[in-house]
């Protein structure tokens, strides 16, 4: 608690880079840590102070969290904020800050640790009356596990219990699968979290992803800033969000925020965080999990509620208040969020890697842009796909689709291949504009989120584009000097 | 000799020459004139891969040495590639052993994602090309199978 | 520049007369020369496609570059000789475009007689080298040939223009400063092995390729050693062990893809810069020079028309148009060049070959390349003239064409008769390029003016030995004194032993004399100091 003046960012990319912008918007002092892939990432330039990390590998590097509580000191950073991913649930990171004097920005360690362990949060949640899926825990007698998965029924979802973000995760459609499938997500789950504890849980028809934003005290007053819809996902990992979501009918929607708000009261939640549903086509919920930080699509809420979530983050860690009350709190238009992955979406979403040789962002009425990497910036196979985001709001849903498929349409980016044109056309689709679609969405408009073939026309374009673009492994001779070029194919 | 470019799995051979020309604007895009009309797009190249974004839609071109088409032929179809750069998780088979189609040989991971790659046909395993922990990039071989006349 | 007026009716009667009798000429042409470029002996195309090898032309195919021209030179060589066996002399000769670079492809035709080389095939080299000095023009050779057709090896060895003077060119091409690139696509025997070698790349294609002083029979003969034509001098002993050629190729395609890379690596040309404009397509259609061209070697017909369908938008700057009124004088444009033009409208008189000189000096001065279109049965001869000097005033206009710097270019348009044939720059003196039209006739006079005289000369020299012969038997003297002197004035006759670089269709003289001109600025220019004479 106490002022803070000078915020270490344990992160990287587009939420560091969006995590400074609010620290200069007040006046807070920032320190980027990053890894030498990452020298010359907008973040690291952004920053009042920059530090390298080194790890053996990348990734690792972000989660030396003796590295980065040593550079806080060094720096004299009175804060961390550690963003989403990486250590931001990690609650042991988050006991050693608070034991440094660092406050932590984000809730108590003991609630990252529940919440974290997908086992006891579904408990806890069971156990204080709100609503959570059939599932069974993979302990270690394997065929008693097996055993109670025909109890859940298939198809079931085998989900990783220390961690999310669709790592770890695998549906399992017969029980001939169930072992293969065990073996890959606990070996995912175990490379990702460091745990390949895993539960197996119902796979509910028609899911949707209901998520609701909440704010803390610590104490047991707990808002919430409306709700996300994060249904069109692939490989469980969402691509594109909106606030609030669409066709929901309004009791049913009260009653989720009610949950959610419940659910942070009941687990004394301080700071930001966001409790996810799965919603069924029959109106029945369950509580998914809860995500102790700030999550990717925060940016939505953000548009429709006019708030900086960043900067309630760090009122509630320097004051331990919420500056705002429930009553407060007004929703007004319509935001949706597409996350830019660097992917071959044509092809299975295979993540792509390689330089990034143009990439600019689009400009227009009700856009954001919130990018990660520049110009000039290599993609690699190190880190997390995600480029950018890009968030259009508007007055009502079909004002924010038509900014939003505009802003796509200018927005460039060559030399590793993107999901920039699979976005466009989701968003195009009628199911998609319609409202009311689930997380089968991609799966099942598959075919139709195809590419059109290529036209003659164009493709007679693209060659010559192509032959003008470079010469080539056989560099093109010369053309015929003149008169030879004018008097053309010509024998005597 | 004719340039050879590759798009969506595709390949085309068009003649070195011709009048369009291309002119670059200090922002970034281009003028592409041909055939008499003008078509504006953004092209980056690197290396041999080419990205065009037009009329709203992005385009990956690779250029194919022309030399390399005639004789590459045999090997391509019985080695397994790598889809995209990555590590080697595990690998469950070795050179010599016969295998099954849909046998797994080995778990590849990229991006936190881990991809079993399985055999193709039956057949008996030539060799693999790596081992646990290596890493590699888009295209590298990772295991073959032995060729089917051999 | 101003467009001739032309006054041809090109409704009339004798447009047409002309047209149609020009219509079966051209015919007889193109057959001719379709018969001599294609038709073969099944056995020998057999026996190409046995040996792996492409028929010359699909050579020139893969060599030179897709869109561009090609100007074939002599193409019509040998084919009054050697019992007509021998078409284009076996070998295709031309100027065309090889990776953007203007340059001289010498082709051996292996599909005649192996592409062996007979006097005229030794001819047509030397020519074709010697163009190549003279306009230092980068060469291709595309060799591929038995070697000397060695029944004739008197004709074909010893001389000064015989074999070695092949080699000697290519040495002083060499010495010039002037790139050549052969490709061995055939077995170089002897005086063959020395074209690769004498050439600054050599490129051999493995299995037909083959280098030797002395093939395997010869070796064999000599030496006793038994050895195939591969270990003897194949692609691998060139390019491995003796570095005698440079490139091995898998293939003939693979082989001249290589050329094609070398030459693309050749120096640049660095033409000189002549007066040129963009050019204009002829005003009149080109196709009228059938209806303009007379039916009979005799009838005149006014030189501008041919100029008019020749020339950038039939434009022509006249000089002295009222002067020397029987040669044409003046500045054209073709393909964007400016040349000056001299035509003949009759005779030459003593105005006309003054007029000649003095327009001749001045394009000197100028740079101005000059054009000759040749229809000329000679000086003005008698009385009169001689004491104004015509001999005088022909050797003014001999003087000083031959001593021009700029290039020449000579075009037989119809008659090429006596000293005309010397004073408009005949083959003698040196004209970069000499084309004519399948009409034209050359010789020291008329057929028919020279078997007049000849019967003449006999019947009077039997007259003094007291016979007196009857108009059958003067016939039968006049008759075939007459025939053989038509065959061997025709213009197939002249192509046949190389005293032109080739027949062409009229239509095609523009572009034949645009791509002439252009190959003739890759060598410099003089500046000449000095005033024009006015004489």
């Amino acid at each position: 608690m106490g002022k803070i003046t000078k915020v270490l960012i344990a992160n990287r990319g587009e939420i560091a880079l969006r995590i400074i912008r609010t620290l200069d918007g007040l006046n807070i002092a920032s320190v980027a840590v990053y890894h030498a892939l990452d020298a010359d990432a907008p973040h690291v330039a952004a920053a009042g102070e920059a530090v390298e990390i080194i790890g053996d590998t990348p990734v690792g590097a972000y989660l030396d969290s003796t590295q980065i509580l040593q550079i806080a000191w060094e720096t004299g950073a009175d804060a961390i904020h550690p963003g989403y991913g990486f250590l931001s649930e990690n609650a042991e990171f988050a006991e050693a800050a608070e034991a440094a004097g660092v406050t932590f920005i984000g809730p108590k360690a003991e609630t990252i640790r529940l919440m974290g362990d997908k086992i006891a949060s579904r408990e806890f949640v069971e156990q204080n009356g709100f609503p959570i899926a059939p599932s069974v825990t993979l302990g270690d007698d394997k065929e008693a596990f097996k055993q109670a998965t025909k109890k859940i029924g298939f198809p079931l979802l085998l989900k990783a219990s220390a961690g999310g973000g669709g790592k770890g995760m695998q549906i399992v459609e017969t029980t001939k699968d169930l072992d293969g499938k065990i073996a890959l997500a606990a070996s995912e789950a175990e490379r990702a979290f460091g745990d390949g504890t895993l539960y197996a849980e119902k796979l509910i028809e028609c899911p949707r992803h209901i998520e609701v934003q909440v704010l803390g005290d610590g104490k047991g007053g707990v808002i919430h800033l409306g709700e996300r819809e994060c249904s069109i996902q692939r490989r469980f990992q969402k691509v594109i969000e909106e606030a609030p979501a669409p066709g929901l009918e309004d009791g049913l929607r009260k009653r989720i925020h009610e949950t959610a708000v419940g659910i942070a009261k009941a687990a004394k939640y301080r700071n930001a965080g966001t409790v996810e549903f799965i919603l069924g086509a029959d109106g029945a919920f369950y509580f998914l999990e809860m995500n102790t930080r700030l999550q990717v699509e925060h940016p939505v809420t953000e548009e429709i509620t006019g708030l900086d979530l960043v900067a309630e983050q760090i009122v509630l860690a320097e004051t331990g208040k919420l500056a705002h009350k429930q009553k407060d709190i007004a929703f007004g238009g319509h935001a949706i969020e597409a996350r830019l992955y660097a992917e071959d979406a044509d092809n299975g979403f295979l993540p792509a890697t390689g330089p990034l040789l143009v990439f600019k962002d689009p400009e227009g009425d009700g856009l954001r842009f919130d990018g990660g990497v520049a110009e000039g910036m290599e993609v690699s196979s190190a880190f997390d796909p995600m480029l950018a985001k890009l968030t259009a709001f508007g007055a009502d849903r079909d004002q924010a689709i038509e900014r939003l498929l505009k802003a796509l349409e200018q927005t460039v980016c060559l030399g590793v291949a993107t999901n920039i044109d699979f976005l466009a056309r989701a968003v195009a689709h009628p199911a998609f504009r319609a409202g009311g679609y689930d997380t089968g969405f991609i799966a099942a408009h598959a075919d139709e989120l195809q590419p059109e073939p290529i036209g003659e026309d164009a493709l007679e374009i693209l060659l010559t584009a192509a032959r003008l673009s470079g010469k080539g492994p056989i560099a093109p001779p010369p053309a015929a000097p003149e008169p030879y070029a004018s008097i053309g194919e010509w024998r005597n | 000799m004719n340039r050879i470019f590759e798009i969506g799995g595709e390949r085309h051979e068009i003649s070195p020459y011709g009048n369009s020309e291309l002119l670059p604007m200090d922002d970034g895009p281009s003028w592409l004139l041909h055939g008499g009309s003008s078509h504006r797009i953004w092209m980056a190249r690197d290396g041999d891969r080419i990205f065009v974004r037009l009329n709203g839609r992005t385009f990956e071109i690779e250029e194919i040495d022309p030399r390399s088409t005639a004789k590459d032929g045999a090997a391509a179809d019985d080695t397994a590639k790598a889809p995209m750069p990555g590590t080697v998780i595990s690998v469950e088979v070795k050179a010599g052993q016969t295998v099954r189609d849909g046998e797994v040989l080995m778990t590849i991971e990229s991006m936190k994602l881990q991809t079993q790659i399985t055999a193709w046909r039956d057949g008996e395993v030539e060799a693999v090309h790596l081992a646990p922990g290596d890493e590699f990039d888009r295209g590298a071989p990772l295991v073959g199978l032995k060729g089917e006349d051999a | 520049m101003e467009r001739i007026r032309s006054h041809i009716d090109t409704k009339g009667k004798t447009f047409k007369d002309y047209a149609a009798h020009n219509a079966q000429v051209l015919s007889e042409f193109h057959e001719k020369q379709r018969a001599s470029r294609f038709e073969r002996p099944q056995r020998d195309l057999d026996r190409l496609a046995k040996q792996n090898k492409l028929f010359v032309r699909d050579r020139l195919d893969l060599l030179l570059d897709p869109g561009t021209p090609f100007l074939e030179l002599s193409s019509l060589a040998a084919n009054q000789a050697y019992g007509g066996e021998v078409p284009g002399a076996a070998m295709v000769n031309g100027i065309g475009i090889v990776s953007g670079r203007e340059v001289l492809v010498m082709a051996s035709d292996s599909s005649v007689k192996g592409g062996a080389l007979y006097p005229l095939s030794v001819a047509k080299s030397v020519r074709a080298l010697d163009i190549a000095i003279e306009n230092r023009l980068p060469v291709v050779h595309l060799t591929d040939s038995a070697g000397a057709f060695l029944p004739m090896q008197s004709e074909i060895f010893p001389d000064k223009y015989d074999g070695g003077r092949v080699f000697r060119n290519q040495a002083m091409l060499s010495k010039m400063g002037v790139p050549q690139v052969a490709v061995v696509l055939g077995h170089g025997t002897a005086g063959g092995a020395y074209i690769p070698a004498l050439s600054d790349y050599a490129v051999i294609v493995r299995g037909t390729g083959g280098i030797f002083l002395g093939g395997p029979p010869l070796v064999k003969a000599a030496t006793g050693e038994d050895v195939t034509a591969d270990e003897l001098g194949g692609c691998d002993v060139h390019t491995q062990i003796s570095g005698t050629a440079d490139y091995p190729a898998e293939s003939e395609a693979d082989g001249i893809r290589q050329a094609r890379e070398i030459v693309a690596l050749f120096p640049k040309a660095e033409k000189s810069v002549i007066d040129w404009e963009e050019p204009e397509d002829p005003f009149y259609d080109p196709k009228e020079l059938y209806g303009i061209i007379p039916d009979d070697i005799k009838k005149q017909f006014d030189m501008r028309e041919v100029i008019a369908r020749m020339v950038d938008g039939s434009r022509f700057h006249e000089y002295q148009p009222a002067y020397g009124t029987t040669l044409v004088c003046g500045y054209a444009r073709i393909w964007g060049y400016k040349v000056g033009i001299l035509g003949n409208n009759g005779v030459l008189f003593n105005d006309s070959a003054k007029k000649a000189a003095h327009f001749m000096q001045l394009c000197d001065r100028d740079r101005v390349p000059l054009v000759f279109l040749q229809n000329i049965t000679g000086f003005m001869i008698g009385k009169d003239y001689e004491r104004d000097g015509i001999t005088k005033d022909g050797a003014k206009m001999i003087m000083v064409q031959a001593g021009v710097d700029v290039p020449k270019f000579t075009v037989l348009v119809n008659g090429s008769f006596g000293a005309g044939n010397y004073g408009m720059a005949g083959r003698a003196w040196d004209p970069r390029f000499l084309f004519t039209w399948p009409n034209s006739q050359i010789s020291v006079m008329g057929a028919e003016q020279a078997a007049k005289t000849l019967t003449m000369l006999k019947v009077a020299q039997l007259a003094k030995q007291g016979k007196q012969l009857s108009p059958e038997e003067i016939a039968a003297i006049q008759t075939p004194i007459y025939e053989e002197y038509s065959r061997q004035s025709s213009a197939y006759y002249a192509t046949s032993e190389l005293w032109d670089d080739g027949i062409i269709d009229p239509v095609d003289t523009r572009n034949a004399l645009g791509i002439s001109i252009s190959a003739s600025l890759n060598a410099p220019i003089e500046r000449r100091p000095g005033g024009v004479m006015r004489f």
